[in-house]
C-alpha cells in the first residue's frame, strides 16, 4: 500500500515535470529496495527521486516530494532522518552559532521529546527566542553521527505560537525525573554547595514531597541567587545524568520563580516511619536531645512518633530555635535527606510549631534481623561481651533476641549504663550505624530499661547456604594440627607449625577448604570434621586408615574427598562472614520435585504478562 | 571503582548457570579494567556478565589431540543443545580427570567460557574446563532445576541493571524468549 502510493507521488511529480516514468520500472525499483533490501520507504523514495533526477538532468528540487505529510504537525519524539516534518515546540536552549552559514541553532521541545535544530542563515528565517513557542513549517530532518536533528532552510516557515495556544507546563515529581529532558519543577533549595567553578553560579540540593537532586546553576544563566530554604518554581530546566547521578540545570533559558511559604503546595503528613529523602510534613515529638557537638549545629536530637524514629538537625542559621525535649511538633517542610544509609531530618527556622496536645507514644520495638541504619527501638539481652579495644569503649558486645543478633558499643560519657549479662533490656531509640557492611548499635543517648525476670531466647547464628562445590582447595582431607594448647594451627607436610615449630606429637582432623557457590555468591568455605564425616562417611579412624595404607599417604584422603563432593550440590549449615562460610553441618541436596512443579509454572507464568 | 581495585579484598567470580542454547549464542566479550589481569567476561543473552560458568550433561563425544601437547575437546549436552568443552595441559586438574571419564556419561564442569570465531566467520563459544567430574543423573536434574531457576532470575530482573541494557541492546533478542528454553529443560526431567 505505501509502496503504491510512493510509486504514485513519484511518478505524479515527474510527470508534471514533463518527463513520465515508467510505472512498472519504477515500482520493481521501489520494490528492489525496500523488499529485497529492507531499505526504509522513505529512504528508497529518497534514493529513486534523486536517481531519476539526476537522470534527467533536474535540480533536486528543494522542496522535496516527500513532503506529504508536511502540513500536520508531528511529535518530535517521532521524526525520523529524511522526513519533511512541520512541528510546533519551545525553544528550550539556543548555542552559539560557530559558523557563519548558521543563523541559529538550539534544542525545542514539544510535550513528546526534544531535538537539535540549525536555521541557516540562508533561510533568512525570523529570529527565534529562547522559551517561546513557535511553529515550524517544513523543516527537514537529517541524520548525522546517528543524531536527527531538525533543518531550517528558506523553504520553512516559521511562525511564533500565540501564548494561549500554548500548553501549560507540567510539574514534573523530582523523582520522577529522567535524564535528558527539559522540564518544570517545585521544589526547595535546601543545600548550597561551596561554589567549585567560575563557570558555575550555584549549585546544591533541590527537594520536593517527592525526592531529591542537585542542580546547578550555570553562571551564564545570569539568574538570581537561589537562597536556601526558599521553595521555587524552576520552568525549563535540564535533566542531566552523570555517573549514575542526576541532576537538573538552570540555563539561560530557565524561568525562576520564588514561591511564598502560604503558596507553597500542601503536602501530605508522612509517618515518621516511612519518611524517603525529599521534603515532608511531620508531626512527632522530640524524645531525645544530644549534646550540642558543634558551632554550626544548634542542635540534634531524635524526633519519633509510633511508626518509627528519625535522627534531626537544626542549623545555626539565624532565626533558628531549639526544639523542647519531649514536646511534640508539626514540622512543615522538613528536610529528609540520607546519610550512610540512614535518614536525618533537617529543621530550618519558621518550619516548627508546637502542638499543645501531649498524645502518648508506643514506641515502635523491632526485630533486630529487620534493624538497619537510623534510629530503631529493640528488645534484647546481652549475649557476649567483648574485650574492649579502645580507651574511649564503656562497654560492647553483641545483644540479640529471637530473630537475631546485633553488634553494640557505648561510649565513656557520664551517662554511661552498663549492660548486665543475660538481662532483658528494652532499649529505645538508639541509633544503628553501619561499618564495613556490619551494624552496630550504639547506646549511648538512648533510653534502656531492664525488664527484670524476663527471658528471651536468642537465634544461634546459624546460616543455611545452598550451593555447587566448585574447588577444593589444598588442605583439605586429613590434615595434622599443633598439639600445643590453644594453637591447633594446621601442620605442613614437615609437621612445622608456623609458631611452635616441629611438633611430632600432632593430632589428626578431618576438614574440607574450598568454594561453595550459589550462582551469584562464592563462599570462601570450611567444612568441620562433623561436616566432612557427614558428606563422605568417613571418620578420623577410616581416613587415617586409608592414609596409612596407601602410597600416597594424605593425598589419597584428599582425592577421596574431591570424588565425593566436588561439582556436587551441598546444603551447608554454619556461620556466614562476608564470603566466608565455616560450616558444621552439612548434606548433598538431593532432587527437589515441588521445586520442578514450581519452576514449571514460574516458566510458564511469565510469558502471557 | 578500578583504581582501588588493588585493595579490594580477592573475591572469586560466581560460576553461573546457564543452558547450552543460551551460552552458545553469547558473543559479546569484553574485558573490566585495563591491565592484563583484569577479569574477561561474557555477557549472556539474558543479561549477565559471565567469567565462569558451572555446566552439566551428558558427555557423548571426547576427542584427544594428535599432537603432542595433550588436548582434549569434548561435547557435552544438556536438554536444550551442546556444550563444547577443552581441556589442555594449562587445566591439569582436568585434563587428568577427562582421561578416566568415557563417554557416555553424566558429567559437571567448572570452566570459562570464551568466544571464538570460526573461520566461516560463526561465533562459537567453548568452555575451557578447570574440572570436571563425572556423576550421578540426580546431580544433572539439580543442575536443571538451579539453571532454570537462575535464568529466570536473569529473565526476570530488573531492567536498570547495566548489563541487563547492554545485552538487549547487543543480542536485540527479547529476553521473554528464553522462557522456552527453560520450559524445555524443565520438561526434560523424567521422573
Amino acid at each position: 500500500m505505501e509502496l503504491k502510493e510512493i510509486a504514485d507521488r513519484i511518478s505524479e511529480k515527474f510527470a508534471a515535470a514533463g518527463h513520465p516514468i515508467d510505472r512498472a520500472k519504477l515500482e520493481e525499483k521501489i520494490n528492489r529496495f525496500v523488499e529485497e533490501f529492507s531499505v526504509p520507504p522513505a529512504e528508497a523514495e529518497r534514493s529513486i527521486i534523486g536517481d531519476y533526477a539526476r537522470q534527467f538532468g533536474m535540480e533536486l528540487p528543494s522542496a522535496g516530494p516527500s513532503k506529504q505529510d508536511a502540513d500536520s504537525v508531528i511529535p518530535i519524539s517521532e521524526i525520523q532522518a529524511e522526513q519533511w516534518v512541520t512541528v510546533e515546540g519551545q525553544i528550550v536552549t539556543l548555542i552559539p552559532s560557530r559558523s557563519p552559514s548558521v543563523a541559529q541553532s538550539g534544542v525545542i521541545m514539544d510535550s513528546s521529546g526534544t531535538m537539535r535544530f540549525t536555521v541557516w542563515a540562508k533561510a533568512n528565517a525570523p529570529v527565534m527566542e529562547q522559551g517561546k513557542w513557535y511553529r515550524i513549517e517544513s523543516a527537514v530532518a537529517d541524520e548525522y553521527n546517528g543524531q536527527v536533528s531538525l533543518k531550517v532552510h528558506s523553504g520553512t516557515t516559521i511562525t511564533e505560537l500565540a501564548p494561549d495556544s500554548v500548553p501549560e507546563p507540567v510539574i514534573t515529581p523530582i523523582s520522577e525525573i529522567k535524564p535528558k529532558q527539559w522540564i518544570s519543577v517545585e521544589g526547595e533549595v535546601t543545600t548550597i554547595f561551596p561554589p567549585r567553578s567560575p563557570s558555575i553560579a550555584q549549585s546544591g540540593i533541590f527537594a520536593d514531597n517527592s525526592g531529591t537532586i542537585r542542580f546547578t546553576v550555570w553562571a551564564s544563566a545570569n539568574a538570581p541567587l537561589l537562597e536556601q530554604g526558599h521553595w521555587y518554581r524552576l520552568d525549563l530546566v535540564e535533566s542531566d545524568e552523570f555517573n549514575g547521578q542526576l541532576s537538573i540545570k538552570v540555563h539561560s533559558g530557565t524561568k525562576i520563580t520564588p514561591i511564598s511559604r502560604d503558596e507553597m503546595p500542601d503536602i501530605e503528613k508522612t509517618p515518621v516511619g516511612e519518611l524517603s529523602p525529599g521534603v515532608a510534613l511531620v508531626e512527632g515529638k522530640v524524645v531525645a536531645i544530644e549534646k550540642q557537638s558543634s558551632d554550626q549545629i544548634l542542635q540534634r536530637g531524635v524526633f519519633a512518633d509510633d511508626s518509627g524514629a528519625v535522627r534531626f538537625i537544626i542549623r545555626n542559621s539565624p532565626g533558628a530555635e531549639p526544639l523542647m525535649e519531649n514536646q511534640w511538633y508539626a514540622i512543615k517542610g522538613a528536610v529528609v535527606d540520607r546519610y550512610r544509609g540512614a535518614f536525618s531530618m533537617q529543621i530550618n527556622p519558621g518550619t516548627a510549631t508546637p502542638l499543645l496536645e501531649d498524645r502518648s507514644i508506643r514506641p515502635n520495638i523491632i526485630p533486630v534481623a529487620q534493624a538497619g541504619p537510623g534510629i530503631v527501638c529493640l528488645r534484647v539481652k546481652l549475649v557476649q561481651e567483648y574485650e574492649s579495644t579502645s580507651e574511649r569503649i564503656f562497654q560492647s558486645g553483641l545483644l540479640g533476641e529471637e530473630s537475631g543478633t546485633i553488634r553494640f558499643v557505648t561510649w565513656k560519657d557520664d551517662m554511661a549504663q552498663r549492660l548486665v549479662p543475660d538481662m532483658v533490656y528494652g532499649i529505645y531509640y538508639a541509633s544503628v550505624d553501619e561499618f564495613n557492611g556490619r551494624l552496630s548499635v550504639t547506646l549511648n543517648g538512648a533510653t534502656l530499661l531492664p525488664d527484670e525476670g524476663a527471658t528471651i531466647q536468642v537465634r544461634s547464628p546459624n546460616e543455611e547456604v545452598k550451593g555447587a562445590f566448585v574447588h577444593l582447595s589444598p588442605g583439605s582431607g586429613l590434615i595434622k594440627r599443633c598439639p600445643v594448647e590453644g594453637c591447633g594451627r594446621v601442620l605442613s607436610r614437615q609437621n612445622y607449625c608456623p609458631i611452635h615449630e616441629i611438633q611430632p606429637n600432632y593430632i589428626y582432623d578431618l576438614r574440607v577448604k574450598g568454594w561453595l557457590d550459589d550462582g551469584q555468591k562464592t563462599y570462601d568455605t570450611i567444612i568441620s570434621r562433623e561436616g566432612v564425616e557427614e558428606l563422605t562417611g568417613l571418620n578420623l579412624i577410616t581416613a587415617q586408615e586409608m592414609a596409612e595404607n596407601n602410597p600416597l599417604g594424605l593425598d589419597t584422603v584428599f582425592y577421596h574427598v574431591n570424588e565425593q563432593i566436588l561439582g556436587r550440590y551441598l546444603i551447608c549449615r554454619g556461620r556466614v562472614f562476608d564470603n566466608r562460610l565455616v560450616a558444621y553441618n552439612c548434606e548433598f541436596q538431593t532432587f527437589d520435585a515441588g521445586m520442578l512443579a514450581e519452576l514449571m509454572n514460574r516458566a510458564e507464568g511469565g510469558s502471557h504478562e | 571503582m578500578s583504581d582501588n581495585s588493588a585493595n579490594r579484598r580477592f573475591e572469586r567470580e560466581s560460576a553461573k548457570r546457564v543452558f547450552a542454547a543460551e551460552l552458545r549464542e553469547a558473543h559479546h566479550h569484553f574485558r573490566e579494567g585495563t591491565d592484563d589481569k583484569s577479569p574477561t567476561y561474557i555477557l549472556l543473552p539474558t543479561g549477565e556478565r559471565c567469567n565462569r560458568v558451572f555446566i552439566a550433561g551428558t558427555l557423548t563425544e571426547k576427542k584427544k589431540s594428535e599432537g603432542e601437547a595433550v588436548f582434549y575437546q569434548i561435547r557435552v549436552m544438556d536438554p536444550t543443545g551442546i556444550f563444547f568443552v577443552s581441556a589442555g595441559s594449562y587445566q591439569p586438574e582436568a585434563l587428568h580427570q577427562i582421561s578416566s571419564i568415557e563417554s557416555p556419561s553424566y558429567v559437571v564442569i567448572i570452566g570459562k567460557p570464551g568466544v571464538f570465531q570460526a573461520p566461516d566467520g560463526r561465533n562459537l563459544v567453548s568452555v575451557r574446563a578447570e574440572s570436571i567430574t563425572a556423576v550421578d543423573k540426580s546431580v544433572v536434574d539439580c543442575w536443571i532445576l538451579d539453571t532454570a531457576r537462575l535464568t529466570l532470575d536473569r529473565i526476570e530482573k530488573n531492567t536498570d541493571d547495566p548489563d541487563h541494557q547492554k545485552a538487549a541492546e547487543v543480542y536485540q533478542r527479547p529476553f521473554e524468549s528464553w522462557r522456552s528454553k527453560v520450559k524445555e529443560a524443565l520438561a526434560s526431567i523424567q521422573l
